[in-house]
């Protein structure tokens, strides 16, 4: 059922994100007129709907943000990283009340005095010394040209309101233009075809006519045009003097209208998720019950069935594929909260840390964006507590004081790669070894090479942490972000040169809801191995598997390559074929067999999970109903990977050292 | 109250909000009116509120009588009636109120 206060908490969490990234834009030098703008609009949407629907500690609190905002956008208070951090500061303490519901946060009052303080401080710092000036102080006559949008009215708009409005600030002069309103066979009439012209008689400035059609002003045309007065040349802020009133808001008028117009929100629907996660489920229902009608009209040697059922088959796949993207999400939309990231712990640490990001617009499915935020936030937080240096040592190594973060979205082939990567000093490859040897992670005599050093620090408890700060020694290590991207079928591999920084990439699949696969078969049972693992198939005859003397090798050009044999992991029985078929699939940098009877061929598959009390099985990710009606398990390769090396020193040290 | 539309004697009289709730009824009805008659007049005495899609739709109704020849007379407006009018700068002669239209 339609409930109006979730609606008004969707908008708010969308305004407040805005802020953040205009707050930040702001903080980052951006002084421009519609950057204050911005941030007033959304203030005030917040304040006035938050209002209407009983949040009132919210309204008051929103009011003295909008205030301060309202000194800058007047000019008499300059954007400033200080006020942008108060901003921010706000945006949190706005989102907490929100959470907290209607009936307030008692706890919140004294934060959100302790705020509104510090905005009046910095208002008392205002040119004037008294924070908020009227912008103009003669009353002039302004001309206003106001074409609304035509669903105006139908959208709850409400011009008598707006004039009323207008009325406040002075006197107003509304006429109505009726040329455009059709006759009644013609007329659409919850439209709006009419427009105004109105002259306002006032002091207050154009920010305060315009605050008048804040609400409007995305889809309407609205011009306001100077008093005749100040339309003499006043060509820049220099000659503006007191004596030629309005003459700085004339100015702030030319830059706003000079000002690219915001882009036209696109047209959208918000839907649950949980909806979405039904739809898909049903289409994948549908994928397998094609599947199996189209095996069933195949035994039948029919044109009549099987052009329908062809026909089926091509619309079930448009259907899937459009379902699929319809969860498709661009990973910006996460990117964005890592700027705030960076921003409060580069303060905190005392360090000068710049995040750059590329390929905002590369899209994911919902369900990896929203599990792919935690791991991110650690990798962010580890190059900036462990990676960039201060900014005096970085200039003592001639660096740029400011240490850059680079996160970087693209794709490649079937999925998406995600890289984390810093300018910093690297990682440290003798504390590494080091910490490992004292760990009893390898011994002491270990010679590895600098990839399988690096590595180390994805086990489990491995830190190099020399202090606990609040950002890094939380007890969370870099074997968990591995374990989470492991979880979404993703790698991650390692790269890093000492003062140069270190480079971490993702790489993920596009859906965790689809799956290219190869079939195999073990005796009747069908599996499905993800292709993206699947490097190459060779054959095991019957005497190499002897030849092997039980160690589960297989010599691939000159390669020694470990593998599995799944006919004794699954436990079945049944008869092995003279020539069994392994299937060689590769997790980050380890080549493993899989050793099969039979490979069938590709195939595409909606995955299914296994239910909770299969959650403990690291060797299955999910599994398939076929055709025919059977089961098919889905391989899981980093399990299977992490049973052919049981042990952490082996899945550090890959096979070759440990044969 | 709802809007509601009377037919009596010949004249139409509308009771209730004169709004874009409403606008779409009264559509329908007055080109149903001037299909089947030449002469129409719009009692609006009792209209209790009106906006900006109630008084659009009343001058598009005269843009109609205008092209096709027929009568429509405004009886009696109530206050609001004339007061949205001139809070949103429509001149009551546009809207024909009080006057009859040939």
């Amino acid at each position: 059922m339609y409930n109006p206060v979730e609606t008004f908490l969707q908008e708010a969490e969308d305004l407040l994100i805005e802020i953040e990234s205009a707050a930040l834009e702001m903080s980052n030098g951006d002084t421009s007129p519609e950057r204050t703008n911005q941030l007033f609009r959304a203030f005030h949407t917040i304040k006035g709907s938050g209002a209407m629907f009983g949040f009132d500690q919210v309204a008051d609190f929103t009011h003295h943000v909008e205030s301060t905002l309202d000194a800058v956008r007047s000019g008499s208070l300059a954007p400033t990283a200080e006020l942008a951090s108060l901003v921010l500061l706000a945006k949190d303490h706005i989102k907490l009340l929100l959470s907290a519901g209607q009936s307030g946060d008692p706890a919140g009052i004294e934060t959100g005095r302790k705020l509104i303080d510090h905005f009046h401080a910095l208002a008392r710092t205002a040119v004037t010394g008294t924070g908020t000036l009227p912008e103009t102080t003669e009353e002039v006559s302004w001309e206003i040209e106001f074409r609304p949008a035509p669903n105006l009215l139908s959208c709850g708009g409400n011009p008598v309101l707006l004039f009323r409005d207008l009325a406040k600030l002075g006197r107003c002069e509304v006429r109505a233009h009726l040329e455009n309103v059709p006759a009644l066979g013609d007329i659409q009439p919850d439209l709006c075809y009419l427009w105004w012209t109105i002259t306002l008689r006032t002091s207050a400035g154009e920010n305060a006519i315009r605050d008048v059609f804040i609400f409007v002003e995305d889809d309407s045309q609205i011009e306001i045009k100077a008093p005749a007065s100040v339309t003499t040349p006043v060509a820049t802020g220099e000659t503006a003097t007191p004596t030629v009133p309005c003459a700085n808001t004339r100015l702030s008028s030319e830059q706003v209208s000079q000002a690219p117009k915001p882009a036209a929100k696109e047209a959208t629907v918000r839907v649950p998720a949980n909806r979405l996660d039904r739809l898909v489920g049903l289409v994948g229902e549908l994928v397998m019950n094609q599947s199996r009608l189209a095996q069933a009209a195949s035994q039948f040697d029919s044109a009549e069935l099987a052009l329908p059922v062809e026909e089926i088959e091509r619309l079930v796949a448009e259907l899937r594929d459009d379902v699929l993207s319809i969860r498709m999400m661009q990973i910006g939309t996460i990117f964005g909260r890592f700027r705030r990231l960076v921003h409060d712990l580069s303060r905190e640490l005392g360090k000068e840390v710049e995040l750059k990001t590329e390929g905002e617009d590369t899209e994911l499915d919902k369900s990896i964006l929203d599990q792919l935020g935690e791991p991110l936030v650690h990798l962010l937080r580890n190059s900036i507590d462990h990676g960039i240096e201060p900014a005096a040592q970085r200039v003592a190594q001639g660096k740029a004081r400011h240490g850059t973060i680079l996160l970087r979205a693209s794709h490649t082939g079937s999925g998406v790669v995600v890289t984390v990567e810093d300018d910093g000093r690297g990682l440290d490859r003798t504390a590494i070894q080091r910490k490992a040897v004292e760990k009893g992670l390898i011994p002491a005599d270990a010679n590895l090479t600098d990839k399988e050093i690096f590595n180390l620090i994805l086990l489990p408890g491995f830190s190099t942490a020399q202090a606990i700060t609040s950002v890094s020694g939380r007890g969370v290590g870099m074997d968990v972000v591995k374990k989470q991207i492991d979880a979404l079928r993703g790698s991650l591999v390692l790269a890093s040169e000492p003062g140069k920084g270190t480079r971490i990439s993702l790489t993920l699949p596009l859906t965790l809801a689809i799956i290219d696969g190869l079939l195999v078969e073990i005796g009747s049972d069908q599996f499905i191995i993800p292709m993206n693992a699947v490097m190459e198939n060779v054959e095991l005859p019957g005497a190499d598997r002897l030849r092997g003397n039980g160690r589960n090798v297989i010599a691939v050009r000159q390669e020694l390559v470990p593998y599995i044999d799944l006919r004794q992991v699954f436990q079945l029985g049944g008869e092995r074929p003279p020539i069994e078929k392994i299937v060689i699939v590769q997790q980050e940098d380890q080549r493993v067999g899989l050793v099969v009877d039979r490979v069938i061929g590709t195939h595409q598959t909606v995955i299914q999970s296994l239910g909770r009390f299969f959650r403990d099985i690291d060797i299955v990710s999910g599994s398939t109903v076929m055709g025919d009606g059977r089961v098919a398990l889905i391989l899981d390769i980093p399990g299977l990977v992490r049973r052919a090396n049981p042990s952490p020193e082996h899945s550090a040290t890959p096979y070759r050292s440990a044969a | 109250m709802l809007f509601q539309i009377r037919e009596e004697h010949g004249i139409v009289r509308c009771e209730g909000n004169l709004d874009i709730r409403s606008v779409e009824e009264l559509r329908t009805l007055l080109s149903e009116w001037f299909v089947r008659n030449g002469q129409l007049t719009l009692d609006l005495s009792a209209v209790e509120s009106c906006d900006t899609a109630g008084l659009q739709l009343l001058y598009s109704a005269r843009q109609q009588i205008a092209s096709h020849r027929k009568q429509m007379a405004i009886q009696a407006p109530s206050a609001v009636v004339e007061q949205t009018a001139l809070a949103l700068g429509i001149p009551l002669e546009a809207l024909g109120l009080g006057v009859s239209d040939v």
